[in-house]
């Protein structure tokens, strides 16, 4: 009964949240952003507990690996703008994962940061449900990696056009594939309000940087290890 | 949504089995793909649940998202670390991948 409950509200709380932000589609009022603020401050506010709180959205949560399955059906219709430039795509996502992941260890280590926190930063330049799968299996944190992903996301939302377009690039296909690896699902949609063209290569780049970082974070975060000792 | 399932399911079975690294959504998500590019699975057969889980997807991660509010701790000690991150990240891959992307010749 309070599982029913607690799902309809995080369910309504969504849609509301959607709709808000169909209204004013600003990447600051991003839904998820709102939600999970408004949640936690609920939580934190009335003392109730996180594990009380997940146990019960349990239902909510099941639906996340086979809405994750089902990415495979945009990328098939991507297919067909992905094919004649798929080299070029897999370079771009392979190098912007790898320097996110280099930097992020870099800084961790002058930070001191100790290895769970190292761990949560590792996969942060893809989307947010890949994230916390990979940062489940290195050791991290995945909630707040998921809320850094969210967080970079919006900053991508906000400047990443701006800055794409001081760095004088003009083809929206490129933009869309540096957004795409970037900043994920809310740089594609800011790629996608660009052009559509951007949008199609933002949405494939993204997919393909789901897939790339599952099988490369984790062996380029054993073998920065191994350098590091 | 049957064969969304099927193909978590097989991928959970197949990670099991080989004990892989590689979380299981994405075994299937790659499963998924090549059933679908083999024609092997009629595309418009799952274009309707496909689209319907996307698009709420984002609310599928609000159970785990919440989450932080156990490690606050952590989050609070690693402020600086974490503000940096949150912004060279994003400005520094977006330079790379931008500059990168910018050298290929795109069909208009």
């Amino acid at each position: 009964m309070i599982s029913m409950l607690v799902c309809l509200f995080t369910i309504l709380l969504f849609i509301i949240a959607r709709k808000i932000h169909l209204t004013w589609p600003s990447p600051l009022l991003n839904p998820v952003l709102i939600c999970i603020a408004l949640i936690s401050v609920l939580l934190l506010i009335s003392g109730g507990s996180y594990d009380n709180y997940f146990q019960a959205s349990m239902p909510i949560d099941w639906f996340l690996e086979p809405a994750v399955v089902a990415l495979a059906y945009p990328l098939y219709q991507q297919y067909a703008y992905i094919k004649p430039v798929f080299m070029l795509l897999l370079v771009c996502t392979f190098a912007g994962i790898s320097c996110s992941t280099v930097i992020a260890y870099t800084l961790c280590t002058l930070f001191n940061a100790n290895d769970v926190l190292m761990s949560t930063m590792m996969a942060l330049s893809v989307t947010t449900p890949i994230t916390l799968l990979i940062t489940e299996s290195l050791g991290g944190m995945p909630s707040v990696a998921a809320a850094m992903v969210i967080l970079i996301g919006v900053f991508g939302g906000v400047f990443g056009m701006h800055i794409l377009t001081r760095l004088k690039i003009t083809q929206p296909q490129a933009k869309g594939i540096a957004l795409g690896v970037s900043c994920h699902a809310i740089g594609t949609a800011a790629a996608m309000e660009h052009h559509p063209l951007a949008g199609a290569f933002a949405s494939a780049a993204m997919i393909l940087s789901a897939l790339i970082s599952a099988f490369w974070v984790p062996v380029l975060f054993t073998i920065l290890n191994h350098l590091n000792t | 949504m049957l064969c969304i399932v099927v193909c978590l399911y097989s991928a959970k079975l197949l990670v099991a089995l080989t004990a892989l690294n590689i979380p299981a959504p994405l075994v299937g998500l790659v499963m998924l793909f090549i059933l679908l590019h083999w024609r092997i699975i009629k595309p418009q057969r799952l274009a309707h649940t496909s689209q319907f889980l996307i698009k709420y997807l984002p609310l599928f991660f609000i159970p785990v998202g919440v989450g932080f509010i156990s490690d606050l701790n952590t989050i609070t000690d690693n402020l600086l670390l974490i503000g940096l991150l949150l912004t060279l990240l994003p400005c520094l891959v977006l330079i790379l991948v931008g500059k990168l992307a910018s050298k290929g010749k795109y069909r208009d």
